[in-house]
This record gives structure tokens, C-alpha cells and sequence, in this order.
């Protein structure tokens, strides 16, 4: 999943204001971060990307987030939730990947990538259901600005062009 | 392709990318409620104003002896 990991970090960043933006959305896509960063590195991703998509290697990063949240903004509640935007992304991982579970465990997931359009739906719909709790955020008097609608277009967009894209030009889905 | 152009391809459309957008459209939608809040601040005033203004001058023409 791409643009609906922010989808959802700007829907729980909508039920926490304390804490920052940036690292929510961070956050939501901690795993592909450490994923291209140790690509870049060439460093060993483990079988299906188990050193950094697994169960433990989620949960481990799941509990460093909420600690750098907790340092942060000194707030439990936030450096729960972010904790929790990042176990999300397993969870919506399994809806559109194949995703390892532990070393030596089972590969899971419905992997909608290989449907197009119901993953494009599924990632559509978690964006625009976080964006509609995120819209909230704003003072009343932006709520129908430009700006506030952009963000959710934009997301769609790069959704949209990173399936296209990726799909057409590079041969598929290409995780690194 | 070369490993790292698509890497960065991917990095730059499924990271980076969405993040600054989104970061830069708050702070863009937040200015302009900033913005409406200082200009509808400004017309609230010189309303204000105006109406005292008015206020005054009513009173005066009931009481001549009294200036606003």
C-alpha cells in the first residue's frame, strides 16, 4: 500500500493535534523507509522483506516510534497512537501485499496489487476517510479551501500515477 | 534500469513526495485561516467603530447639550 498509509496517518493524527504531523506520517510508512533505506545500503531485507515488513520487526518499530513520540511531545496517548499508525501498516499491507510473519512463518495477504482497480478502491477509500477525519483539523473557515482539498487530490494522484507508473513502466511492483 | 533510479523513483512518488505535499498544504491552509482571522479581526474594528460612532451621534441629536 502506498497513499493509503497516509490516508490513515492523517486519520489518527485527526484524534491527536498534540503531536506533530510530520512524524505521524512518518511514522505510517515506517517500514518502506527502513525498506528503501537498507535497499540503498544493500543491506539483507530477509526473505519477503521479513527484516522489515515481519510481525517483529513492525512491532519492534512500533515501539521505538512511540518512544521518540513520548521524548517528543511527552504524551502517552500520542506515543500510543503513533505506535499504533505504525502497526497499522501491516495491517493494510496484508489487504494489498504478501507479507512475512515471522522467520520461518507463513507469507500472508490478499495481495490486491495483482487487481488494480480494488487496490486502487482500498487505497481511495482509506484516503479519503482519513482525509475527511484530517479535514476536521482545520478551523471551519478553510475546511472548503483549496489547500485542504488539494491534499487530498494530491494523495489520489500519486496513488493513481504510482500504480500506473510502476505497474506499466518498471515491470510490476517493485519493492527495491 | 539502473537499481537506485528506481529506488529513488519510488522513494521520491511513494515518500517523499506525499509527505512535503501534505506538510506543505496544511501550513498553506492554516496561513490562509491565520489570514481571514486578522482581516475579519480589522472589519470587526472598524465596524465597531462606525457603530459607536453612529451610537454617539444619535445620542447627541437626543440630548443637544451632550457632544459625542
Amino acid at each position: 500500500m502506498y497513499a493509503g498509509h497516509l490516508g490513515f496517518a492523517l486519520g489518527a493524527y485527526s484524534f491527536r493535534r498534540t503531536i506533530p504531523l510530520w512524524l505521524v506520517l512518518i511514522a505510517s510508512q515506517l517500514p518502506d523507509w527502513l525498506d528503501a533505506g537498507m535497499c540503498m545500503a544493500s543491506i539483507d531485507r530477509g526473505p519477503y522483506g521479513l527484516y522489515t515488513h515481519g510481525l517483529v520487526a513492525v512491532t519492534i518499530g512500533a515501539v521505538a516510534f512511540g518512544v521518540l513520540t513520548w521524548l517528543l511531545a511527552r504524551d502517552l496517548t500520542g506515543a500510543l497512537l503513533v505506535a499504533g499508525v505504525v502497526l497499522s501498516h501491516y495491517l493494510l499491507d496484508y489487504f494489498t501485499g504478501l507479507k512475512p510473519t515471522w522467520s520461518g512463518g507463513p507469507i500472508i495477504g490478499l495481495y490486491l496489487y495483482s487487481r488494480p482497480v480494488a487496490d486502487l478502491v482500498l487505497e481511495s477509500f482509506t484516503v479519503v476517510a482519513g482525509w475527511l477525519l484530517y479535514r476536521r483539523t482545520f478551523p471551519a473557515s478553510v475546511r472548503n479551501d483549496g489547500m485542504v482539498y488539494a491534499t487530498l487530490f494530491a494523495l489520489i494522484a500519486l496513488q493513481l500515477l504510482a500504480g500506473v507508473v510502476l505497474a506499466l513502466s518498471l515491470g510490476g511492483h517493485i519493492k527495491c | 534500469m539502473p537499481l537506485h533510479f528506481v529506488l529513488g523513483f519510488k522513494l521520491a512518488i511513494a515518500l517523499v513526495i506525499p509527505v512535503v505535499a501534505t506538510l506543505v498544504f496544511r501550513a498553506r491552509a492554516l496561513a490562509t485561516a491565520r489570514t481571514g482571522e486578522r482581516t475579519g479581526e480589522r472589519t470587526g474594528e472598524r465596524t465597531g467603530e462606525r457603530t459607536g460612532e453612529r451610537t454617539g451621534e444619535r445620542a447627541s441629536e437626543r440630548a443637544p447639550g451632550v457632544r459625542p
